[in-house]
């Protein structure tokens, strides 16, 4: 029995050494509350708009059916708006993901018509195009780093001029027999689906459906990973993926699995990642529970754990300042009892 | 001729006048005016050129949904020119990704439409939706065997 447990305990150490972490409870907790939501009258989403931060706190909202991108002050007031539909110079044919590098002061969003380069006052400076879809952009240090899962290589290295400069990651691989009326092309699109995130120094990617998150140094050479093998939707995930496979429905339409994460973000030396209902309880149900776990970057350690119950409210997207110990988070969201899509400030509970 | 007035002569003139006028225009709307008839004078200017060749005329291509149609069994053909004609407003750095992400072999020529082939292409592309489409066109000995949409 005492050799049991000793190789019990010894297999539990050996385990933690690997950053597999079964327990959920990895961090202190803390209780986030939606404190205020705008925009008030002046503008209606017709989608949840994907969000970014700027250092000076600005909030920057994409209306992907707005073809517009929309600034505004840390208390949701309107300060610019900048885009329009077309092809032109400064104009947007379905903007979607989007970074705002907090240092340099730009704005780089991609679109059906490739990636263009704003001021932060809107004013138009690039536009490139890269004939693969992305599936997210950071841009770091006259870098620009796009998630495009291509036959060999996951994350795709430009120059904010567009010159291509290198490809690496490793994207997931599966048996595409499995995937029935489906190739190859969508089912890779599909299973990467994640982030991108650098800091200049470091690259990582953040898979939404199985749940890994990968470091890079600016050469493109892995560092590190973490499996977040505590979230419980990986697993069941991971079963669809690499065993039973996806068909597509009679109306051609693919039944994804359920992200466990939602968003992920980089911001003051931490990595925050926007965990789902289903993450986090492994069931579909759960819709408005999240929790945002903030994460070492060297480490990659969960240090925080934010806890997030916001009745009928559906998150998307979230973005955060992080400095010191301080976090300021923004949300974008769909409210349910007012049928609107909103962007929210959350503050701890029993703040001011 | 001396049973018409000389204003009922003219009216008659004028009638007949309007009468080829319509009939010219008719000529040129289905004969002359045609993408076709455009593009068979332009590969006639340059017949040698574009004897046996594969033209595509792209607006927006991407690896997902929108790969250059039949360019994997084209590019096999050592007979055929692949030439590829992109908007004017492409950048060279467009045109290296452009060859980068869809795998243009490097003998194929990938250049910017001039007037005449923009003009071409926006005669092709006309459309109630204002999509932009991409062209394939495959010249075989001079004459025009395909115009496929893409």
């Amino acid at each position: 029995m005492r050799v049991k447990n000793q190789l019990i305990s010894w297999f539990l150490i050996f385990l933690a050494g690997n950053n597999f972490i079964f327990c959920s409870d990895n961090g202190p907790k803390e209780k986030l509350i939606l404190a205020n939501t705008f925009p008030k009258e002046e503008i209606y989403f017709k989608a949840v708009p994907p969000i970014d931060i700027d250092e000076a706190g600005n909030i920057y909202a994409v209306g992907n059916r707005e073809q517009m991108v929309f600034k505004f002050n840390p208390e949701g007031k309107l300060l610019l708006s900048f885009g329009g539909y077309g092809q032109g110079p400064g104009e947007l044919e379905w903007p979607y993901y989007f970074d705002v590098n907090e240092h340099i002061g730009k704005v780089f969003i991609l679109d059906d018509a490739g990636l263009s380069l704003f001021s932060e006052d809107g004013k138009f400076i690039n536009r490139f195009r890269v004939f693969s879809p992305a599936l997210s952009v950071s841009a770091a240090l006259n870098r620009i780093y796009l998630l495009q899962p291509t036959e060999n290589n996951l994350i795709h290295e430009y120059s904010y001029e567009g010159k291509y400069i290198n490809s690496f990651g490793d994207k997931y691989r599966v048996d595409y027999s499995i995937y029935k009326n489906m190739s190859p092309r969508v089912v890779d699109r599909l299973i990467n689906e994640g982030s991108v995130l650098s800091n200049g120094d470091i690259v990582f990617y953040v898979s939404y459906l199985i749940g890994d998150i990968c470091k890079y140094n600016s050469r493109g050479e892995k560092l590190g990973s973490r499996r977040l093998s505590e979230l419980r939707g990986k697993a069941r995930n991971e079963k669809i993926i690499y065993h039973q496979g996806l068909s597509r429905n009679i109306n051609g339409t693919i039944p994804i699995p359920p992200r466990i994460i939602q968003a992920a973000q980089l911001s003051g030396g931490r990595l925050f990642l926007l965990i789902t209902g289903y993450g986090v309880y492994g069931e579909t149900e759960p819709l408005s529970h999240y929790e945002i776990w903030r994460l070492s970057v060297n480490s990659l350690r969960t240090e925080l754990i934010y806890v997030l119950d916001l009745k009928e409210i559906e998150i998307e997207h979230f973005c955060v300042l992080s400095r010191g110990n301080e976090d300021t988070f923004f949300i974008s969201l769909y409210d349910n009892n007012q049928e609107k899509n909103l962007i929210g400030l959350l503050k701890k509970e029993g703040s001011r | 001729m001396a049973r018409f007035s000389k204003l009922e002569r003219t009216l008659i003139g004028l009638a007949v006048l309007s009468l080829l006028l319509s009939l010219g225009i008719l000529i040129f709307y289905y004969f002359v005016g045609t993408v076709e008839h455009q593009l068979i004078k332009m590969v006639k200017q340059d017949r040698e050129y574009y004897y046996n060749s594969a033209i595509y005329l792209i607006s927006s291509a991407d690896t997902f949904c929108r790969p250059c149609a039949k360019y994997d069994q084209l590019k096999n053909n050592p007979d055929l020119r692949i030439i590829f004609l992109v908007e004017p407003d492409f950048s060279d750095t467009d045109i290296e990704n452009f060859r980068r992400a869809l795998r243009i072999e490097m003998n194929d020529e990938v250049r910017r439409m001039d007037k005449a082939w923009r003009r071409l292409y926006l005669k092709l592309n006309r459309n109630r939706w204002n999509f932009y489409y991409n062209f394939l066109i495959i010249i075989n000995r001079g004459r025009i065997e395909e115009i496929r949409r893409f």
